[in-house]
């Protein structure tokens, strides 16, 4: 119920927590098991460690929640899938996961640096060291082709041009694109599009790759596509969360991390 | 040596003077409030293309918003957007003064030839300099305004707005715009009024002369 995340206090007041609230005793054992590691001392092992982290919006009503007490790891080499019905913040955690959003409260260490102490300056230059992201609607520069999309990255990570090339070229030939390098977006079909955000958002190699809804807008055969090439990824390495709404690629992933209301609600093992 | 009887240097000016008066003695007014109302348009003028090019920039956002998602830093950003509003103004001041020194000749070969100093009338440097300092400041704040804007909110909600997940702009960009709509009225305000000022001052006169 919505009215549940209307608090007309301080944002720390607000800590009891709504009824459908999952305990600790009532937690499915894998749940328990990911949300107890002690975060005090973040070990490094973890790709991130999310302790208690709350966010919330001031409004004429008081304050409104969109995330309450949200505490969990992840590992590196983890493939996660964040579930919940629209509005239960999970675009949000996403945002948040990938230092998009500062506005938040709460402990976040990622690869052991404590994000919630760090100043803007270090904050990107964490984001574009570890992170890379997966938009649903693609997100990719119209004006741009597609080799310049892929590229856009590198050039922000101060990569040589001859290097940015041949990084490039490698992506394109190593995702089967080389054909559209010189198109446009528009001249592409909604997976060719989501594939070369797949590409632009690990070129830089990335240990965290964050999907927000990858395949909310493609056909399920093109769907099926985006979570093969997600799979081939985390086993070579890369660690990704992605949001959705799908039971069937949530199930592409090793565990799924539900919300509701700004809650979490359970963890699961797949 | 100044002769005995000649006018003095006092006296010379003081006839200048007494010329000057009466050729442009009952214009000096009007020239004012001319000048003021041009002021008024160039006032109005740059907050219309302040505000089109804050449009144009905000049409951005989600480019800027990606842009920032990718990593480009804050001073990156500003930079490019700066650079481009720029360049975009730039041009636009170079039309503008061809198009006033081609409109300056016309209206000289089309005026009487007798008409007091008219074949004066010039776009000087000073008239330039003034443009040119209003067109950087205006383009600079353009360019800098929406990158800063977008620099202060978190890229989640930027991206999600621009991604088509809700309709119109936020609050805060509708304020912004409003406020460059009021800019421009105000801008407007003097420049409708001068006018009529200048008609009222020139009517008696015209009244004598009738």
């Amino acid at each position: 119920m919505e009215h549940r995340r209307y608090t007309h206090g301080k944002p720390a007041a607000v800590r009891d927590g709504p009824p459908h609230r999952v305990t600790t005793a009532n937690r499915a054992p894998c749940a328990k098991r990911a949300e107890s590691v002690p975060l005090a001392q973040p070990a490094t092992s973890h790709m991130s460690a999310l302790q208690n982290i709350e966010k919330c919006y001031k409004l004429k009503r008081g304050f409104y929640y969109v995330l309450q007490q949200i505490t969990f790891t992840i590992e590196q080499g983890e493939f996660v899938s964040i579930m919940g019905p629209s509005g239960a913040g999970k675009s949000t955690l996403l945002h948040i996961l990938g230092l998009h959003d500062a506005n938040w409260e709460g402990e976040y260490h990622l690869l052991g640096h404590a994000v919630h102490k760090l100043p803007p300056k270090e904050r990107l230059a964490l984001q574009k060291k570890h992170t890379g992201f997966v938009f649903q609607s693609y997100h990719l520069l119209d004006d741009l082709t597609v080799y310049e999309n892929i590229e856009l990255p590198l050039a922000y990570r101060d990569v040589p041009k001859k290097e940015r090339e041949a990084i490039v070229c490698d992506a394109l030939d190593r995702f089967n694109i080389v054909g559209k390098r010189d198109l446009f977006p528009a001249q592409l079909s909604g997976g060719q599009q989501q594939l070369v955000g797949v590409v632009r958002a690990t070129v830089a190699k990335p240990e965290l790759l964050l999907a927000d809804e990858p395949t909310g807008n493609l056909h399920s055969d093109q769907a099926k596509e985006i979570m093969e090439l997600f799979c081939k990824l985390n086993a070579a390495g890369t660690t990704i969360v992605q949001v959705t709404h799908s039971e069937t690629n949530a199930g592409y992933g090793k565990r799924i991390i539900r919300l509701k209301d700004g809650w979490l609600a359970r963890a699961a093992r797949v | 040596m100044k002769s005995k009887g000649s006018p003095g240097n006092g006296a010379v000016a003081a006839a200048k003077r007494q010329v000057l008066d009466s050729e442009i003695g009952n214009y000096s007014t009007t020239i004012w409030l001319l000048g003021a109302a041009v002021g008024c348009l160039l006032l109005i003028s740059s907050a219309n293309v302040a505000n089109l090019l804050f449009a144009r920039a905000l049409a951005r956002r989600r480019e800027i918003a990606i842009r920032a998602a990718m990593g480009a830093s804050r001073l990156r950003l500003m930079t490019q957007l700066v650079l481009e509003t720029l360049f975009l103004s730039l041009l636009g001041a170079v039309a503008g003064l061809l198009v006033a020194f081609g409109t300056i000749q016309a209206i000289k070969a089309l005026a009487p030839q007798d008409q007091y100093r008219f074949q004066e009338i010039s776009v000087d440097g000073m008239a330039m300099a003034f443009v040119f300092a209003v067109i950087l400041l205006t383009s600079f704040l353009s360019g800098l305004l929406p990158a800063w804007s977008l620099s202060n909110t978190n890229l989640g909600s930027a991206v999600k707005e621009e991604g088509g997940r809700t309709g119109t702009g936020g609050p805060r960009r509708q304020r912004t715009r409003s406020g460059l709509v009021i800019a421009l009225g105000l801008a407007a305000l003097p420049a409708c009024l001068l006018p009529g000022l200048r008609a009222t001052r020139i009517s008696p006169i015209t009244a004598l002369r009738d």
